[in-house]
């Protein structure tokens, strides 16, 4: 597994610490990890590691546009017609905005196993006091947590399909659970959120699969 | 009846409006909001005032639709 986990804002701090779990649980299960973190998160090491090791699964933690996600202080790591073929024999996992638009069809055109991501921006809701301890934010893990679910269940074995459609039972469960009486008042607004990222998780794959 | 696009983004400042005061919402590498940011974005009508003007209809219509109903 070859992971990117960027950490120069806020949004990024949360998601370097929440992979954390991600990389745990691949060398638990004997998998070679290699955690392009911080400034590692750049784009000649990125090519270097893919073409080297050619990694099955490649999550990106970062930010990202249609076209690009990209690493530490948002350099583009991969971009449409420039590199994307980088993607080519891999299942991605993109927790990034937007980049199932256009990147992931043309990296599933050109070879990528599977390539779940998001077609519009991913949101998620943080609180103020734990913004320098995130594994603590019980509101970002609401989000946080479903989002894992999809690395979680291809290192457990199963497909990107079904392992899209687990993260997406994970979103479920915690939006039905707000939705419920015994939820707070205050919960109840992070619902919209929520949902948002439910629908716009989404599992490409090449049309023969 | 109409619904104008004013009369949308009035209920979504109405919603935000409640929103917790200890809490920001972050919207990729727009980066995080307040309430009253959010408010300022809807209230102006830019990129980020749309996103979050979408994640509220598009919940709505999801509570139309009955989509997370408990099965």
């Amino acid at each position: 597994m070859l992971i990117t986990r960027p950490n120069h804002d806020i949004a990024t701090n949360y998601l370097y610490y929440w992979s954390v779990i991600l990389i745990n649980l691949a060398k638990k299960r004997g998998m070679l990890v290699s955690d392009l973190a911080k400034e590692r998160a750049n784009p000649l090491e990125f090519t270097s590691v893919v073409t080297k090791t050619k990694p099955k699964l490649i999550v990106f933690n970062g930010h990202g546009d249609d076209s690009a996600v990209t690493g530490q202080n948002n350099e583009t790591l991969v971009q449409v017609d420039k590199n994307h073929y980088l993607l080519k024999g891999s299942v991605v996992y993109a927790r990034s905005c937007k980049s199932a638009h256009k990147l992931g069809p043309k990296a599933v055109i050109v070879g990528c196993s599977a390539y779940i991501g998001y077609d519009e921006d991913f949101v998620f809701v943080s609180e103020d006091t734990k913004i320098s301890c995130p594994l603590e934010d019980k509101t970002a893990q609401l989000f946080l947590e479903p989002s894992n679910q999809v690395v979680i269940s291809l290192l457990k074995g199963h497909t990107p399909s079904e392992s899209n459609k687990r993260s997406k039972e994970a979103y479920k469960r915690n939006i039905q659970k707000l939705m419920s009486s015994s939820s707070s008042k205050g919960d109840v607004e992070l619902i919209p959120n929520l949902v948002w990222d439910y629908m716009h998780q989404v599992c490409l794959e090449p049309l023969a699969n | 009846m109409t619904v104008s696009d004013e009369d949308i983004r009035n209920l979504v400042i109405a919603r935000l409006r409640t929103f917790s005061r200890d809490r920001k919402i972050s919207i990729g590498s727009e980066g995080e909001f307040s309430a009253d940011e959010l408010i300022e974005r809807v209230k102006k009508d830019d990129d980020v005032g749309k996103t979050i003007i979408q994640i509220q209809l598009q919940y709505l219509q999801s509570l139309k639709e009955g989509l997370f109903l408990s099965d």
